[in-house]
């Protein structure tokens, strides 16, 4: 039996049924999955200012993985906060959906297109921060573009056949004028989505909660871990206040 | 029940058992392996010549696997030899070493080092090689260095531990002279002393087989097929072979 912790790193447990309930469905038989969400912090995370008011928090539900008897963390958030702060304090396997999802993406085709989300007026924010994400894995010239249905997060689920609309229209628009070839949900948020989508459009879907259990998954199985020269432990007698 | 149907690119059945066993211990319980080498092509792929021996009768395999209801395939060779055409031509996922051993390193680390197995006057050629699918993978920027271990392939499970002692060498040489974080094989055919070695060295150690295998397994399980936008299914028109 292989325990993973999925951190989702807001201050709302509205996703954390509906996560655990789709990782279910796609977990191998001997994993066991448990989903926790953060209690501090944003209740969805849409601009850095987010990010950063995340990343404390669910650094510190990472961190008490390991002694909770966890083989491997998931943080469940497009924008993979804490995830490498993480890889440096962590033993054990820490994957972000972010990362997972771009990798697996450039694996399928040339050229991907991420659909995020996120408020109206914030939409070149979403595409800003997600070029970002791309340039510390080194993989932006594996993106064709960034596009954004324009939904916040709190409403994805109730405006789901906009959202189901929007997501078609804008991987369409990826695919003709963009020339993606494959297309990245950018938020854990778009949940029951993706195959629609895939099925008319012809070209693969990553759901990146999908992508992140399948990298922990196989990572635990290979016994590897991040590396500890790229993600050296932090000192552990230094002070540092809360 | 999955089954992934593995292609050893090479004229020889000598890997087929061992890389079997391999997969054995480390696949699903729902997955089934099955290997097969070919009947014509090198016996070995350490040029762009062997590379253009070995893809035809690849890809022949590949559209076979797929007649045959297999769920998935993998290329048995660090040089992907066919893959692109494979895909092409298949709607079931097919994988290679070297593509998939490269973003499993780069889901650990930063900058990965390729130690490639073969004698030693092999290595600029079979450097070439590799770096041709670093290139076409646009992942050079992720690649610390390639070495030899100047060990030839047929002899890497002989002489067990002066080559368990050679891997261990270069990989350290990697970690401390060229900047790598993660240890890449750059060989289908390092078996037991690759599993060995990862216990002892200070940075993951990925083994070929094993990153093919669970990136095959979870695009299986995802329902993920490579896009037929990038890799869309070859015209029907004569091709004589």
């Amino acid at each position: 039996m292989k325990r993973i912790k999925v951190v989702v790193p807001v201050s709302s447990d509205m996703w954390n049924d509906s996560v655990k309930q789709l990782m279910d469905d796609y977990k191998n038989a001997d994993t066991q999955i448990h989903v926790v969400n953060i209690a501090k912090g944003p209740e969805s995370l849409e601009c850095t200012y987010d990010e950063v008011m995340a990343e404390m928090f669910t650094l510190q539900e990472a961190e008490k993985a390991p002694q909770e008897g966890f083989d491997g963390v998931i943080i469940y958030c497009g924008s993979d906060p804490g995830l490498r702060a993480a890889k440096e304090k962590l033993d054990i396997p820490a994957v972000g959906l972010g990362e997972s999802s771009y990798h697996l993406a450039s694996m399928l085709g040339s050229s991907f297109s991420v659909i995020t989300v996120g408020p109206p007026d914030l939409v070149a924010t979403q595409c800003r921060r997600v070029r970002d994400h791309l340039k510390v894995y080194a993989l932006e010239h594996k993106c064709a573009s960034v596009r954004s249905v324009a939904i916040p997060v709190i409403d994805l689920e109730k405006e789901k056949t906009k959202q189901e609309q929007r997501v078609f229209a804008e991987a369409t628009k990826a695919i003709e004028e963009d020339n993606a070839d494959t297309i990245v949900l950018g938020c854990g948020g778009m949940l029951g989505v993706a195959e629609r989508v895939s099925k008319e459009l012809g070209v693969p879907v990553i759901i990146p909660a999908i992508a992140a259990l399948k990298i922990c998954e196989s990572l635990i199985r290979m016994g590897l871990v991040q590396s500890k020269r790229c993600f050296g432990t932090p000192p552990p007698d230094k002070k540092r206040i809360l | 029940m999955q089954r992934i149907k593995v292609i050893v690119p090479v004229c020889t059945d000598m890997w087929n058992a061992p890389v079997k066993a391999l997969m054995e211990r480390y696949k699903e319980p729902d997955t089934q392996i099955d290997i097969e080498s070919l009947d014509t092509g090198p016996e070995s792929l350490e040029f762009a010549y062997d590379q253009a021996y070995a893809e035809l009768p690849t890809v022949k395999h590949a559209e076979k696997a797929q007649q045959e209801g297999c769920d998935g395939v993998i290329i048995y060779c660090f040089a992907d030899p066919g893959l692109a055409a494979a895909r092409e031509a298949l709607s079931i996922p097919v994988v290679g070493l070297c593509e998939s051993s490269i973003h499993l390193a780069s889901l650990l680390g930063e900058r990965f080092t390729i130690l490639l197995a073969g004698s030693k006057h092999l290595f600029a050629s079979k450097r070439i090689v590799v770096m041709n699918r670093l290139k076409a993978y646009e992942f050079e920027h992720k690649c610390a260095s390639i070495r030899p271990l100047g060990v030839p392939v047929l002899d890497l499970e002989a002489q067990h531990e002066k080559k368990l002692a050679q891997l261990l060498a270069q990989a350290s040489t990697a970690i401390e002279q060229d900047g790598a974080d993660t240890i890449v094989l750059g060989c289908g055919g390092i078996l037991q002393i690759g599993e060995e070695a990862s216990s002892s060295l200070s940075a993951p150690l990925i083994v070929p087989a094993l990153a093919a295998l669970k990136t095959c397994e979870s695009f299986i399980r995802m329902n993920l097929l490579q896009s037929k936008r990038c890799y869309p299914l070859p015209e029907k028109k004569k091709r004589l072979s």
